[in-house]
């Protein structure tokens, strides 16, 4: 079980699947990137898909993902052909977190600075990283280079 | 009977101060006692002797070392302030005091701008040149470096990491450590704490 002090619920929807590190984030993690922390600051002190927009903005987020090959779908349903990401805003509509759909419909997501989990719901999560605001999907028959 | 005291073993001019009730900061590394607009730093293994020996409120809700909730503490004790290198310990404390906060409330959090936006990480950054040594030790010293990156370039006003290391944390760590090092804000020795980066 993971043990998030942040998330006393937590434990019982997920479960422990890497050690914590700062090597990359969960915007990262549901690019498939274990090597870089993403984020759209201006300064250029993180990493951000050349192309997509450096604001803080459910677009900008959406456009990271296109240049990987995602696209807007209607819902965070299972999809046998497709992988998915679902992004969190919170109550500013200000990108938070991303999380990315197993082949079993599961969810695994980075926690921040801490560990990844596979957690059963996108719900479980809402407490700190707010309200899934887009899901975007791509065929999981594609080429696995990142940008 | 009283026994000796040695609160800060500091050289240069001292100053005994009689007894009084004085405010403090409690940290993780140990006390800042905020006297006279004079920031008087008490290591852990020094808390002992006050532990031992100061008038304690026992209804304070802290319970042991490093965990004191009071927000006064009642010494009785002959008191001796240090000089500059107390000031510094002093403000090396207080900088382990905000990283604590800072990394007890953000890190859960992917999002730079709520990292950075975060007011104990906001208050090092207002502490100006003096965080740069404490910020590149603490990246040098610790396996997992920490997002200190934005904070150096807002003290700084430079970015050693080019673009296309943007993100990469182990080169940004690098980068900056290296930067440090041509400046002299830290060496390659060993830290305090008698291990190595």
């Amino acid at each position: 079980m993971a043990t998030v002090p942040e998330w006393p619920h937590l434990g019982q929807e997920c479960r422990e699947t890497s050690p914590a590190t700062t090597d990359y984030n969960c915007i990262a993690w549901a690019a498939g990137d274990t090597k870089r922390w993403w984020w759209p600051n201006p300064a250029l002190t993180y990493y951000w898909p050349v192309g997509a927009p450096r604001t803080l903005t459910l677009d900008a987020f959406a456009r990271a993902y296109s240049a990987l090959g995602y696209e807007p779908c209607a819902n965070s349903n299972l999809e046998a052909d497709f992988e998915k990401v679902a992004i969190y805003v919170d109550s500013a509509d200000r990108p938070t977190h991303a999380a990315r759909q197993l082949p079993d419909g599961r969810w695994t997501s980075k926690l921040g600075n801490l560990i990844d989990i596979e957690h059963a719901n996108l719900e479980c999560l809402r407490g700190l990283y707010g309200r899934v605001a887009l899901v975007v999907r791509r065929s999981r028959f594609r080429s696995q280079t990142l940008p | 009977m009283m026994p000796n005291y040695h609160i800060v073993a500091a050289e240069g001019s001292t100053r005994l101060v009689p007894r009084q009730t004085v405010p403090f900061e409690s940290t993780a590394s140990g006390v800042i006692i905020d006297f006279d607009n004079f920031g008087l730093a008490i290591a852990p293994e020094q808390m002992m002797s006050i532990w031992q020996t100061v008038e304690w409120d026992r209804t304070a809700s802290g319970t042991g070392i490093g965990f004191f909730q009071h927000p006064r503490l009642v010494i009785d004790m002959p008191l001796y302030l240090s000089d500059m290198e107390g000031q510094s310990r002093a403000e090396e404390l207080r900088f382990e005091s905000l990283a604590d906060r800072w990394r007890r409330e953000t890190r859960h959090l992917s999002s730079v701008d709520d990292i950075s936006m975060n007011l104990a990480y906001q208050s090092i950054i207002g502490m100006g040149d003096r965080a740069i040594p404490f910020i590149l030790r603490d990246l040098r010293d610790k396996a997992e470096p920490d997002h200190w990156f934005w904070a150096l370039v807002m003290i700084t006003r430079e970015n050693p990491v080019p673009v296309e290391e943007a993100g990469d944390m182990r080169q940004m760590k690098a980068r900056w450590l290296d930067w440090g090092r041509k400046r002299g804000y830290i060496s390659d020795r060993s830290n305090r704490y008698g291990y190595s980066s």
